[in-house]
């Protein structure tokens, strides 16, 4: 069902925190692709087709921060769920903010899970090595 | 009071119908006086009308008595003038005179008294050849109208007048023939037949000189001796019965003046004002009018054609010789009514009565009015005492309600202002956990930065850029600690944690283990701690900085820290001391303020964050918490007890909280 190919999408405004997940993977040797977008609009547009760039296929997994500029991560999944194409990707919430109303409004658009970045470059990738691991754990099936 | 009011106001309302309704006894009272007086009055004036008429009439029937007694005196007198002649066969001249002259002097009504012989018509000549031997001019004559005369013609019988006295005003009357007049001549017939004297209509009229006069005539008869001397051949062929009956002498004659008689009759009474109309019995009931007594009250004014009509009337009859008179007697106008007070004095009495009643009764229904004018007076001034009294109340009650108004809008304003202040608290948390985050994520991004700096210079950097590098992760890491422990401060209040039942023992000993203190660090905690029902996750951060605090800033490897607790009324009072360098007291009151820690700065992670949450933690709680001087050392130095009370039992502050879930610090 899932198809690797169409490796992660990852919507992240932070540079260094790109450059974190981008590492986190290197780190543990993978190689999933990891496509980024840096608004979520451009991720939507993306997702859709209609950007400069084309996108292989569906994304796997969305990673999505919630602290973006302009249309915020909630938002984000908002018109995702409400998009017939778009509602059945799976999404992980990558956030700083532990504020319990954004975990609730991730939860309530069908958020997969919701990871509070750690703070250490360490627990980051271990936390990103169980995202990876759970998604193939799951495909693999 | 409304009522009354009310009341009022009806009665100003049917004032007007009310006004006229009380007036109607006055009105009622006037009728009847009015009425009863008139009545009352007339009734009176009947009965003295009665009265007056029966006066009046009393007076009348006085005057007819007097009437016929002088009636009846005067045929008297001319029956004895008769009887004077029954009783002397022959009477001169001057026997005659004598024999009236007392009764001519008496009587003034006596016009005159006559001797009136018969005189046969063969005696006619030598009679009168007889008489003009004493009266030159004597012959038997007639009467002509106007006055003059004549000689009479030859008739059977002739009655001349021989002797009439009062002398000198009736000298024209000697000779006239009686049997001259057909009415006369009739008389003297029925006297003859009837043997008795008879009396001749009045005549004349008041208004003429000679006033209005009757004659009587009273026949004298010849004795039986003288009749048989007298007798002769050629008197056979007479009637008998008649006045040429030869027993026939003559005819003794009165004349009397109506009005005198009368006059003189009624002088023996008194005037009392009476008008007697003195009319004849005709033949076949036709009357006539011949004399009217004006009465001596009169003064002078007319009978009977004035305009007064006649009160009543009296009617008597006089029966004279064997005529009747009608006597018809009337007041004189106010002859008889000059008594007539009584109906008058009754009616002016009775309307003057009434007139006072009805001024007594309109006093009345004045005074009536005027008491109720005065109540609606009085009752309108207590309405309007009343209007002043609700004003008053409605103004105490306006001001109450104002009073009341700004009670409330103080009432609001504290409200306001506590919930302005909580909401800025709110405010402001909220926006120490937004920076939190917000600084958060840079510093992540440093922290990762310079670790991926060390990982890929790793060759070439020096010592000394290497310790460079550590020192600034060790400033990030403290950076981070600050901004967690505003996290942690900020969240204190903004999210009520849920309240369970909390095994306190239990709960220490889970925090000491996540501590993870020293090896030669002894924890001792006290086996009688409660189970509480409250939120676990802040009482486990006060007893995890206090504990944390108490091992951080000890002075030795080796340390001890004692947790106790003991009931204390509706609180638990925990202690958490330790043998630790203590705090000098001078700077007991700094160490529960944000950021102020008593150590060095670069001495790892001291935040000076700690013991601000413990204390906004406890006081969130209801509780307090002070330091005292701990007494674990044995080198006489004191160390610090931390005292803090926390309740027994929490109720559950709002529903739907939301709850923190996972806790970095307790994770840790």
């Amino acid at each position: 069902m899932s198809d690797p190919n169409g490796g992660i999408l990852l919507v992240e405004d932070d540079r260094v925190d790109v450059m974190t997940v981008q590492r986190a993977l290197k780190r543990r040797a993978i190689t999933i692709p990891l496509h980024v977008a840096r608004t979520a609009t451009e991720a939507l547009a993306l997702l859709r087709g209609e950007g400069e760039v084309q996108f292989p296929s569906r994304p796997e997994l969305i990673l999505l921060d919630l602290n973006l500029p302009r249309m915020s991560g909630i938002e984000f999944l908002k018109a995702l769920r409400a998009d017939p194409a778009l509602r059945d990707l799976r999404v992980i919430v990558l956030t700083s903010s532990n504020e319990p109303n954004d975990r609730a409004a991730a939860f309530r658009y069908e958020a997969e899970d919701y990871i509070v970045k750690p703070h250490s470059f360490e627990q980051f990738t271990t936390a990103i090595q169980t995202v990876i691991d759970d998604l193939f754990s799951l495909t693999a099936e | 009071m409304t009522w009354l009011l009310s009341r009022w106001r009806l009665g100003r309302q049917a004032e007007a119908p009310a006004t006229l309704w009380s007036y109607t006894p006055i009105f009622l009272v006037a009728l009847l006086g009015v009425l009863a007086s008139w009545l009352v009055s007339a009734r009176i004036g009947e009965l003295e009308h009665q009265r007056r008429f029966a006066s009046f009439s009393e007076a009348a029937r006085d005057r007819l008595l007097v009437v016929q007694r002088e009636m009846d005196y005067a045929l008297g007198l001319v029956q004895d003038l008769g009887g004077f002649f029954d009783a002397a066969s022959r009477v001169t001249r001057r026997q005659f005179r004598e024999f009236v002259a007392p009764t001519l002097k008496r009587n003034r009504a006596i016009q005159s008294l006559q001797w009136a012989p018969r005189v046969t018509r063969e005696e006619r000549r030598d009679f009168a050849a007889k008489v003009r031997l004493g009266i030159p001019r004597f012959q038997i004559q007639d009467p002509l109208p106007g006055g003059d005369r004549r000689p009479a013609p030859d008739r059977p019988v002739h009655f001349p007048i021989l002797f009439v006295q009062p002398y000198p005003e009736n000298t024209p009357l000697l000779g006239l023939d009686l049997a001259a007049e057909p009415q006369v001549l009739e008389l003297l017939n029925l006297a003859v037949e009837r043997r008795t004297l008879v009396v001749g209509e009045p005549e004349g009229q008041d208004d003429k000189p000679e006033g209005s006069h009757f004659a009587v005539y009273r026949p004298v008869f010849s004795r039986v001796e003288d009749l048989e001397g007298l007798e002769a051949p050629g008197e056979t062929d007479l009637e008998p019965g008649s006045i040429e009956e030869r027993e026939v002498r003559g005819f003794a004659v009165g004349v009397f003046r109506f009005g005198s008689l009368i006059d003189q009759a009624l002088a023996s009474l008194g005037p009392s004002g009476v008008d007697i109309a003195f009319w004849t019995a005709g033949e076949g009931g036709e009357r006539r009018l011949f004399h009217v007594h004006r009465s001596r009250a009169r003064d002078g004014a007319d009978w009977p054609g004035d305009s007064q009509p006649i009160a009543a009337t009296y009617e008597g009859q006089v029966r004279v010789g064997d005529q009747t008179w009608t006597l018809v007697c009337a007041p004189v106008p106010g002859a008889f009514s000059a008594e007539g007070w009584g109906g008058s004095l009754v009616l002016v009495g009775g309307l003057a009565f009434t007139f006072l009643t009805c001024i007594y009764f309109f006093a009345l229904i004045g005074r009536d009015r005027q008491v109720r004018r005065l109540v609606a007076e009085r009752t309108l001034e207590l309405s309007h005492t009343n209007e002043a009294l609700n004003k008053e109340i409605a103004d105490r009650r306006r001001a109450e309600e104002a009073l009341q108004y700004l009670n409330i809008t103080l009432e609001q304003r504290v409200e306001r202002r506590t919930a302005e202040s909580e909401r800025r608290a709110r405010d402001l948390e909220q926006f120490a956990y937004v920076a939190s985050h917000d600084l958060k994520a840079p510093l992540r991004g440093i922290a990762n930065l310079s670790e991926w700096l060390k990982e890929d210079l790793q060759e070439r950097l020096t010592p000394e850029t290497q310790e460079q590098l550590d020192l600034l992760r060790d400033r990030v890491a403290r950076m981070n600690a600050l901004i967690e422990g505003l996290l942690a401060y900020s969240r204190i209040g903004r999210a009520a944690g849920s309240l369970e039942t909390v095994d306190v023992g239990q709960l220490v000993r889970e925090v000491v283990d996540s501590l993870d203190p020293p090896p030669d660090f002894q924890v001792e905690i006290a086996p009688d701690l409660p189970t509480l029902h409250t939120d676990r996750l802040h009482l486990s951060q006060v007893f995890a900085n206090l504990i944390t605090n108490a091992i951080r800033h000890h002075d030795r490897e080796a340390g001890l820290v004692r947790i106790a607790g003991r009931a204390e009324g509706e609180r638990w009072v925990f202690s958490v001391e330790d043998d630790g360098p203590g705090i000098p007291p001078e700077f007991r009151h700094k160490i529960f303020l944000m950021f102020q820690t008593l150590a060095v700065k670069d001495y790892g992670v001291n935040t000076g964050i700690g013991l601000a949450l413990v204390k906004k933690l406890v006081e969130e709680h209801g509780g307090t918490i002070h330091i005292e001087d701990a007494d674990l050392r044995q080198d006489g130095r004191r160390g610090s007890r931390f005292v803090f009370s926390w309740p027994r039992q929490e109720q559950a502050a709002e529903d739907g909280a939301d709850q923190i879930t996972t806790q970095q610090e307790a994770s840790r």
